[in-house]
Order: C-alpha cells, then sequence, then structure tokens
C-alpha cells in the first residue's frame, strides 16, 4: 500500500512537473522568437512609418527621373 | 466409414465450442460496425478479424513460439505477438514513430496552458490503479504489477498499455491491449453522455480563439527540449518518447519529406496492421469468458471514464482563474486516443454550438495526454519493475 502511494505520488507529479516544464519551454521559446523577430525587424511604430515614407519618397524620386530622361530623350 | 469420422473429428465445425461462437460473433459485429457505420475502422476491421480468426477452432494461429512446443508450431498471430509486442516490444515505439509524425505541436505551443489538461486526464490511471489493488486483496491475482498494468489502460493509449504490460505483467497483456484499443474504438460512445453530463450548456457553447500562427523555430525548439527533458527524468519511458519527438523532428524539419511521409503512412500503416490484428487475436473465448477479464473490462472503463471527467473539472477549474475562458469540452481530449477524443470535443462542442470549433484547442490536452501516459508508463516501470 505504501509503495502503491508513492507511486501514485511520484507518478502523477512528474507527469504534472514535466508538463510545467515543457509549458515554461513554450513561454521561454515564444520570448526568444519574439525578441529575435524585434531585432531583425524595425523596433518602433515610428521607425517602420519613416521606412515607408522613405521608401515612398524613392519611389517617387525614381519615377520624376524616369520621366525626366524620357522627355530629354524625345527633345534629342 | 472410421476415416470418414476421423477427418470429421479433425474439423474446426466438430471442435467449435458455444464460447468461441459467441466470439466470431462479437467478431463480426466488429466488422459491421466499421464498414456499415464507419466506427473506428482502421481498428475495428483488423480487430473484428483477427476476433474471428483466433476463435476458428484448431487453427494454431495464436500459438506462441516456445522450445518446448517446437519453434516450427507457432502461428502467424502467436509469433508476431511473441516478438512484437511481448517479447521486443517493438511495434509500440514504432507506432508512436508515425504517430509523431502525423503530430502539429502547433495548437499546444500557441496555448501552452492546455498542457496541464493533459495531465489532470491521468487521474483515471492512478484510481484504476487502486481500484484493480483492491480488487487483488479480495483474492483476484492482481499485484501491483498487474494493477499498473490495468491502470495504464486510462491513459487511453494502446501502444503505451502494451509497452507497460509488456514490461510488467505480460499474462495480461493480451487483455489490456484488447481493452485499451475497445475503449478508444469506443471512444465516441463513452465520452459524449460523461461530458454532458458534466458541463453545462452554457459552458459548452464557450467559443474560443483560432490559436495564434507558430514560428517554425517554436515548433522545432518544443519536440526537442521535450526529448532531452522527459528522458533525462523519465529515461524508461525513452522507447516511446524518443521515438514519438524522433517522428515529429522529422515533420518539422521539412527538409525529410520522403522520411516524415514513411513513418506516417507505410510504416505506421504496415505496424498499424499487424498491432490491430495481433491485438485482436487476443480476444479468445478463454480469455474473454473468465472473471479477471471481466473485471478487468470494469476497471477499464471507469479509468477511462475517470480521466475524461478529470480533465472536464480541471478546464472548469482553469475558467474560475482564466480571464480568457476556455470550452470545459476539450478537457476530456486529455486521455489520449489521438486523434479521435480532440474529434469529440469538437463534435459534441459543434452541437452545442455550431460556431465553436475546438478541434485545434482540442489537440494541446490530447498531445499532452499522450506525453503524460508514456511519463506514467515509464515511472511504473522505473518503481516496480
Amino acid at each position: 500500500m505504501i509503495q502503491a502511494a508513492y507511486l501514485t505520488a511520484i507518478g502523477m507529479g512528474t507527469a504534472v512537473g514535466l508538463l510545467l516544464v515543457l509549458i515554461s519551454s513554450i513561454v521561454i521559446t515564444k520570448v526568444i522568437v519574439n525578441r529575435l523577430d524585434r531585432a531583425s525587424d524595425p523596433k518602433t511604430f515610428d521607425e517602420k512609418e519613416e521606412n515607408i515614407r522613405q521608401a515612398t519618397a524613392a519611389a517617387v524620386a525614381v519615377s520624376i527621373l524616369k520621366a525626366k530622361a524620357t522627355e530629354s530623350s524625345r527633345g534629342n | 466409414m472410421q476415416e470418414l469420422l476421423d477427418f470429421i473429428a479433425t474439423t474446426g465445425l466438430a471442435n467449435l465450442d458455444w464460447r468461441n461462437g459467441i466470439m466470431i460473433v462479437v467478431g463480426l459485429m466488429f466488422i459491421y460496425l466499421a464498414i456499415r457505420n464507419e466506427w473506428e475502422p482502421y481498428e475495428l476491421l483488423p480487430i473484428g478479424l483477427g476476433i474471428v480468426a483466433a476463435n476458428l477452432p484448431l487453427t494454431g494461429l495464436i500459438t506462441l513460439p516456445s522450445p518446448s512446443a517446437g519453434f516450427q508450431e507457432a502461428g502467424i498471430f502467436g509469433v508476431l505477438f511473441h516478438y512484437c509486442l511481448s517479447f521486443w516490444n517493438i511495434l509500440p515505439p514504432i507506432i508512436f514513430l508515425g504517430i509523431g509524425a502525423l503530430t502539429d505541436f502547433g495548437p499546444v505551443i500557441a496555448n501552452p496552458k492546455t498542457l496541464i489538461l493533459g495531465a489532470a486526464a491521468q487521474v483515471g490511471i492512478f484510481i484504476a490503479f487502486w481500484g484493480a489493488l483492491f480488487a487483488g486483496h479480495l483474492g483476484l491475482g492482481f499485484g501491483i504489477k498487474e494493477a499498473a498494468s490495468i491502470g495504464i489502460i486510462g491513459g487511453a493509449d494502446g501502444p503505451t498499455t502494451i509497452f507497460l504490460s509488456a514490461r510488467l505483467a505480460p499474462d495480461i497483456l493480451g487483455v489490456t491491449a484488447v481493452i485499451a484499443y475497445s475503449y478508444m474504438a469506443a471512444v465516441a460512445f463513452i465520452q459524449p453522455p460523461l461530458m454532458k453530463l458534466f458541463t453545462t450548456a452554457k459552458e459548452r457553447q464557450i467559443e474560443m480563439k483560432p490559436p495564434r500562427v507558430v514560428s517554425k523555430l517554436e515548433k522545432l525548439v518544443f519536440p526537442n527540449v521535450a526529448l532531452i527533458s522527459i528522458i533525462l527524468i523519465v529515461p524508461k519511458s525513452a522507447p516511446l518518447i524518443a521515438m514519438f519527438m524522433i517522428g515529429n523532428l522529422f515533420r518539422e524539419s521539412g527538409v525529410v519529406p520522403r522520411l516524415t511521409s514513411a513513418a506516417s503512412n507505410e510504416i505506421l500503416n504496415i505496424a498499424t496492421i499487424f498491432l490491430m490484428l495481433t491485438v485482436g487475436t487476443q480476444l479468445t473465448a478463454e480469455r474473454v469468458f473468465d472473471l479477471e477479464t471481466i473485471v478487468i473490462l470494469c476497471l477499464g472503463l471507469m479509468a477511462f471514464s475517470c480521466g475524461t471527467v478529470g480533465g472536464l473539472l480541471f478546464a472548469k477549474i482553469m475558467n474560475l482563474f482564466l480571464k480568457e475562458k476556455i470550452n470545459p469540452l476539450i478537457g476530456s481530449a486529455g486521455v489520449s486516443a489521438v486523434p479521435m477524443a480532440a474529434r469529440i470535443s469538437h463534435h459534441v462542442g459543434q452541437e452545442a454550438n455550431p460556431k465553436t470549433f475546438l478541434l485545434p484547442h482540442a489537440m494541446g490536452p490530447n498531445v499532452a495526454g499522450v506525453i503524460g501516459s508514456a511519463v506514467i508508463a515509464g515511472v511504473f516501470i522505473s518503481l516496480v519493475n
């Protein structure tokens, strides 16, 4: 009976304990993955906005330059 | 004339016992349910065929290989039972490899708290364990090894039941294996009434948000962490846990699609054919019409039911503390029986509220149940053997 009681306590305790370890590992991995994502991506909303603005400005500038180049070639 | 009488005496018909007749009818019922109603056909059909084959008299199909009887006398199912289940015990880990290759840990990683439900549902194992010990005290010949083998039926995991019984109580391996698989096949009948009894209509209608998208890195880290941590703590569970996680790493790595496909299709299918047929052949009239078998059958049902209720009640307890409520129906999936128990949670949830989609959420406790029962089997082997 004592052995059975120990088995019950150790068996249930080990199962719960290991699943808690797995839950912790999932949470830790999630935190690490989020940090890695942030490190590779722009960090703030303002920075993202700035990037978008710069990209738009670059696209507009290239379009204007292309249009000017076409006009000048026509002129020749 | 004497020759004719001798021939008649050698036919199966002349040696057919009424108990064999009943078992053949049971086997035919399994086959009927599998084909006509498509109830777990991958289990019921081969088990039913195995029952019919094993109960036909004088076939020798289930004769075990032994030096005294002469190895040549062994029947095919006797050989399969001895080497694949009882002696070398290789089929359960192979089945786990295939299940691992089919398992998506995404829902578990997305909602890790559901893992605890898998642990809660293991309570059935210990209730049946104590029930078997009590029956042993009443004179039924169940010691602590047999009690552990009977209790693990509550994990509702056929391969784990076979794995543990083969190590601790090979004498009752055939019975525990058949009962575990029979209850797994009957999950659609056993669980829904309990689920409705222990939850309110309002609770069953709870909708859960779709799980978040899980990154590949997370899916790769989880099986590695599980493999190392579980085997470091419970090395005796290694054959099951290692194969399960290896199969899953094949899948999640994405670089070995042929190995993933082989593990989850060909290897799993071949193992399933031999396992289910062999399990079915253990359901012979001599075994079934026996008091110990009937008691194990009742204890197994008790274990399975208690596991289901344990998961449901723990989910309800969790809801007392959670801001975002979970549907308690997913708790019943903690009894393993992958993926049938998760499907039952989903169907019962949809009956209550067609908008609920519980399948991905129920896979969390379902997978946790597989891990939990394998861990407990490892603990039993470590401490009892």
